[in-house]
């Protein structure tokens, strides 16, 4: 059992106001990622629900019990941090059984509910180490059983892997991945790095300046972008915006820019009708950018490479279409040189629309 | 950018070291130069000037004072060798084995106390509230002031006749009679106490609040996860994660506390009827009093032993921590 | 080496030997005294090195100290060997660094001897194993102040005796007047003149007068101990086994002390302030009480003394010559309200008034701590490490009989004196 809910959940530090009217429900066994920019209050989030920081406003429900009142041991909810925060002076094994100590749990108990957590974890030669004995990953492991040891009723993660080298993160992500599925507890995972969002959430929460963007599942989020923030924040390199006004010909609506013309396939324009000859904003995904077609076609333009950058698997090209920069990612077998000039199509179910004045999506 | 680019300009100096053969760079070592690249030799070598001065400045004047204390010597005449013969006066002294009794209840309660409210005000100035910059700069005074001059204050509340303590204690029906803070061996040590607790106690919080606030935040938030009350997250966070400061604060606190002087000889001088000596002061009379200068000197040094093995133990214990 | 190298470098060595040597010679000669609170009597000091440069050509400094670091001054000097050329000391500091002092008879035996001579107790603490090692500076008498106006209330005159003083003291207590106290803390000034004063009233004597025997356990220590014990109880306040030195004055200027045996210096004070100016007028001065053994007090004699190691001997005793001179005696002793000359003769030439004749009486009956023994460590020891001062505390305390204080004092005595 695990089901978190939180409704209007507000607060505010002073004037500063850290999380605002968040409406969340995360089901019993789900993976929930909360990302965003640093300083959005995914943390404050976390923290709330942990109850390390007083409530402002709104509720926050446990499998129906409201927990705004209740202390942070007697919540039932288990929390990774960052910095692992893992007690210095104990060994791994008492790191680990520290919390059922404080319960009360008959010391036999303990020793085989850590043994059983070392064993999943494969830290089991590691109980008499002090942390500072241990490597990062070692110490994220040890976090983890901390947490895992009380089998509570959901889980909080703190940016958990962000401590790690690249390779250690990518590892790990994988490991705990795999926790998840074996222990499937309801998990509230805070990053700020997408693929970690996109690779591990069943779905995700985009938050920005306090405020819920968008509640879905990775792809969800990723085709289907709320607002130009959103649509911006996911994704890497990320989508290209540009200007561009609405027109109309032949029944066929066109986003019109500088030096672009992209008409929309008539499946998805349903929004962008009430636009037409108003001001958008344009956006394409750098893979929504095929390479090739001939000039003067329909979504066909001609671009000049300004920067290739290739990143092993793919190839960014910094592009200047008619004094549009545009960013496409093409396929790494190619080649190309700074300075020549190709032709690119765009994918009429791909164009994004939003609008200038609020950054909504209308496509 | 392709590759690393070369240096557009190659200096006349540059072009001769590229022409120069290798081995005119590293000519081969020399017996002695072969030594001195070996670390433990270099090591000892460059430790050596400070080792001198060590033993110039501390290890010189330490043996001169051992030596002191074999002597009869009184001011200003040569002494004659008479062996352990201070030692063993002092032992037949009943006023030194008093001051041996009053050092150690004197150091050990004082640092008792001073760790324990050290703690708890550093705890406290560890909250936040308002103008708490204030006292923690506030909380310095005492050790600011020069120990003779809070001395003397305290003489003053301490005094029969115009002391605020005991006037205060009236006032708030307390006691019905004033007490003489400073008339019996028990209620004059407790005073002493007092002040010198008072007196250092600054240094305890200030050293302890600055452990404090490097212990992390996410340690406390973590155990009160695990569940942890404010107790035991005294005890399982802030207590391990301050105690090297802390034990080197009261390794601190001891040498200064035992070897205390001021207060007491401002306060009671050793008094009523030598019951309240400590090892500085009766060194003191010894010395500067009676002109004794070796037996004076063998007073200070019985505090040797004393501290020898409260440091030892203390840093013995210190090593052998694994975190 | 060259002939021509050798020779600058004998020239300078020997340029070098002759500064050193006139260095020496133009140094001038050094003093350290205490200063003197008294405005007067300090401007008086620092017009010496003038007068003295007149009188002889010699040059002199005056170096002035806190008056409780004389002590560290005097130990220090005379185990380095180096510090000014003559030093204050009082009571019986000399003794102490005896050997580091130098014979100063010279001078002194015949100034001994004018004048109708030095007060006796200036034998007790400079003349030393047959010679002069200190010389006689300037007194501070120690006497019975009392509040002229409580007195008269109560109908009293001031004690000529302990028993009138207790008396004196009972009344005073009766009447919720300004009580009679007289220190018993641990110091080696105030407290030691309480219990030797009395003490020695009621005839105890530590030591026979050749230091070869102690005399402690005697009926007239159990009578002064007894008597302080009766007056701790029945006149005197019970915080003044707690008081030093300093808190008979604050007490007494305060208007809650009546009564108390101190230097001169209440008296000063209280002219200095317009607040004290009723207390001014009704301070009084008589003699130290006497006892059955008659009448004895301590005073504080100071004295200069001339360490061997000074290159300035002549000049010095040309300086202790100078001081002792009776212009120089009585014209500080005007000014200075609490000092008075070191030569009984010298009295008559004071100002003509009760308080400068009350403290050149008393200064006859003065003797230093050690007293009735000739100077020695030993006595200098028993004063600075109060060990009487411990025997009267106990008793008075009720932590020992008479019968235990008296015994261990007497062990203690015997052990510092090595004798039986
Ligand atoms: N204890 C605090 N006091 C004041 N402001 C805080 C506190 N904690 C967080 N904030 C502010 O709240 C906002 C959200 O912070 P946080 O939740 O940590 O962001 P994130 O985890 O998304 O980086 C930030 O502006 C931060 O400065
Ligand atoms: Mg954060």
């Amino acid at each position: 059992m695990g089901e978190l809910v939180l409704e209007k959940l507000g607060k505010n530090f002073g004037n500063v106001v850290a999380v605002k009217d968040v409406d969340l429900t995360v089901h019993d066994q789900e993976f929930v990622v909360l990302l965003g920019p640093s300083g959005c209050g995914k943390s404050t989030t976390l923290r709330l629900i942990a109850g390390l920081e007083e409530v402002t406003a709104g509720d926050i429900f446990m499998d129906g019990r409201r927990l705004n009142d209740v202390l942070p041991r007697d919540r039932d909810i288990a929390m990774v941090f960052q910095n692992y925060a893992l007690y210095p002076h104990k060994t791994v094994f008492a790191n680990m059984g520290f919390a059922l100590k404080l319960r009360r749990v008959p010391k036999d108990q303990i020793v085989k509910r850590v043994k059983e957590v070392a064993n999943i974890l494969g830290i089991d030669d590691l109980m008499e180490r002090f942390p500072k004995e241990l490597s990062g990953g070692q110490r994220q492991r040890v976090a983890l059983g901390r947490a895992i040891v009380r089998n509570p009723r959901a889980f909080l993660f703190d940016e958990p892997l962000s401590n790690l080298d690249a390779m250690l993160r990518v590892q790990m992500r994988v490991e705990l991945l795999k926790l998840h599925n074996q222990l499937n507890a309801t998990s509230v995972y805070v990053t700020h790095d997408q693929i970690e969002a996109m690779t591990m959430g069943d779905r995700i929460v985009v938050m920005l300046d306090a405020v819920i963007q968008q509640v879905g599942t990775p792809m969800e989020v990723y085709k289907k972008p709320i607002n130009q923030f959103v649509a911006g924040f996911i994704g890497s390199p990320s989508m290209n915006f540009a200007p561009a006004k609405v027109g109309s010909a032949d029944g066929k609506l066109s986003l019109e820019g500088q030096g672009f013309k992209a008409f929309v396939s008539s499946g998805c324009a349903n929004g962008l009708g009430s636009y037409v000859g108003r001001d958008v904003t344009f956006g394409v995904r750098p893979e929504d950018l095929e390479l090739g077609g001939d000039a003067g076609m329909d979504n066909t333009f001609e671009a000049k490479i300004e920067l290739v950058e290739p990143v092993g698997s793919d190839i960014f090209l910094e592009l200047d279409v008619s004094g549009t920069p545009l960013t496409a990612r093409v396929n790494a077998n190619l080649s190309f040189s700074e300075g020549e000039k190709i032709t690119f199509t765009v994918n009429p179910n791909r164009v994004h629309a939003f609008d200038v004045d609020t950054g909504i999506a209308i496509l | 950018m392709a590759g690393i680019a070369e240096p557009r300009e190659i200096t006349e100096q540059t072009k001769e070291l590229r022409q120069a053969p290798a081995e005119d760079h590293f000519p081969p070592l020399g017996p002695l130069a072969r030594r001195l690249e070996r670390p433990e030799v270099l090591g000892y070598l460059m430790v050596a000037p400070a080792l001198l001065l060590l033993i110039v400045l501390l290890g010189y004047p330490f043996i001169q004072a051992v030596w002191l204390t074999m002597l009869d010597k009184r001011v200003g005449v040569e002494g004659n060798f008479i062996g352990l013969g201070n030692y063993i006066d002092l032992w037949s002294d009943q006023v030194y084995r008093w001051t041996v009794m009053n050092t150690m209840i004197f150091t050990a309660v004082s640092v008792v106390c001073k760790v324990v409210f050290g703690l708890t005000g550093a705890l406290i100035l560890n909250q936040a509230f308002r103008m708490k910059n204030f006292f923690r700069g506030f909380i310095l005074l005492p050790w600011i002031i020069p120990s003779v001059l809070s001395a003397l204050v305290w003489l003053w509340m301490y005094d029969d006749t115009f002391g605020v303590i005991s006037r205060t204690l009236i006032a708030f029906g307390l006691i019905e009679e004033k007490i003489l803070w400073l008339s019996q061996w028990g209620i004059a040590l407790t005073s002493i106490i007092i002040v010198n607790v008072w007196r250092t106690m600054p240094f305890f919080i200030v050293s302890l609040l600055a452990a404090l606030q490097t212990v992390p935040k996410d340690q406390y938030e973590a155990a009160e996860i695990d569940g942890a009350n404010l107790l035991s997250q005294f005890w399982n966070v802030t207590l391990p994660n301050i105690k090297h400061v802390l034990i080197i604060v009261t390794l601190f606190g001891t040498i200064w506390t035992m070897s205390d002087f001021n207060i007491i000889f401002v306060l009671t001088s050793g008094g009523p009827a030598n019951s309240t000596h400590v090892f500085s002061t009766l060194a003191y009379q010894y010395a500067l009093g009676a002109g004794k200068l070796g037996e004076g000197i063998a007073v200070s040094f019985t505090m040797f032993p004393l501290l020898f093995v409260i440091i030892f133990y203390r840093l013995y214990r210190m090593r052998r921590d694994p975190t | 080496m060259s002939w021509k190298r050798f020779f600058t470098a004998t020239f300078i060595a020997f340029f070098m030997l002759a500064f050193a040597v006139v260095a020496v010679q133009a140094a001038p000669l050094r003093l350290t005294v205490r200063t003197v609170p008294v405005v007067a009597a300090q401007k008086f000091l620092k017009t010496i090195p003038k007068k003295f440069k007149k009188a002889t050509g010699i040059d002199l400094k005056i170096e002035f100290i806190a008056s409780r670091e004389l002590r560290r001054r005097l130990i220090t000097a005379a185990e380095t060997k180096s510090g000014p050329d003559l030093l204050m000391v009082v009571y019986n500091g000399a003794i102490t660094v005896k050997e580091s002092l130098a014979d100063v008879s010279e001078v002194v035996g015949p100034l001994s001897k004018e004048n109708g001579g030095f007060y006796n107790m200036y034998k007790d603490g400079g003349f030393i194993d047959g010679k002069w090692l200190a010389a006689p500076f300037m007194t501070t008498s120690q006497v019975m102040n009392y509040r002229k106006d409580h007195l008269k209330q109560i109908g009293e005159n001031p004690p000529d005796t302990w028993e009138d003083a207790l008396r004196i003291g009972k009344k005073l207590k009766k009447a919720k007047l300004a009580p009679w106290a007289e220190s018993l803390g641990t110091h080696v000034i105030d407290p030691s003149t309480t219990i030797l004063c009395i003490l020695w009233g009621y005839g105890m004597r530590q030591v026979s007068n050749d230091g070869k025997k102690i005399t402690l356990d005697s009926a007239g220590t159990r009578a002064g101990l007894r008597f302080i014990k009766k007056a701790y109880k029945e006149a005197w306040p019970k915080g003044v086994i707690q008081w030093k030195t300093l808190e008979n004055n604050q007490t007494f200027l305060a208007g809650k002390t009546g009564m108390t045996i101190n230097s001169p210096s209440i008296w000063w004070k209280s002219s200095t302030k317009k607040k004290w100016a009723n207390l001014y007028k009704n301070v009084g001065f008589s003699l130290v009480p006497k006892g059955p053994a008659g009448r004895h007090c301590t005073a504080i004699p100071q004295y200069l003394v001339l360490f061997k190691y000074s290159k300035k001997k002549k000049e010095a005793k040309e300086f202790i010559k100078f001081m002792a001179q009776a212009d120089m005696q009585v014209g500080f002793s005007k000014r200075a309200w609490m000092w008075t000359p070191t030569q009984k003769g010298l009295a008559s030439r004071l100002p003509q008034n009760e308080y400068y004749d009350i403290m050149a009486k008393q200064a006859l009956y003065a003797h230093v701590p050690g007293w009735p023994g000739p100077a020695s460590k030993a006595g200098s020891e028993v004063h600075q490490r109060f060990n009487l001062l411990a025997m009267v505390q106990r008793y008075v305390q009720g932590t020992q009989s008479i019968d235990e204080t008296i015994k261990q004092t007497v062990k203690e005595l015997r052990k510092i004196y090595g004798v039986n």
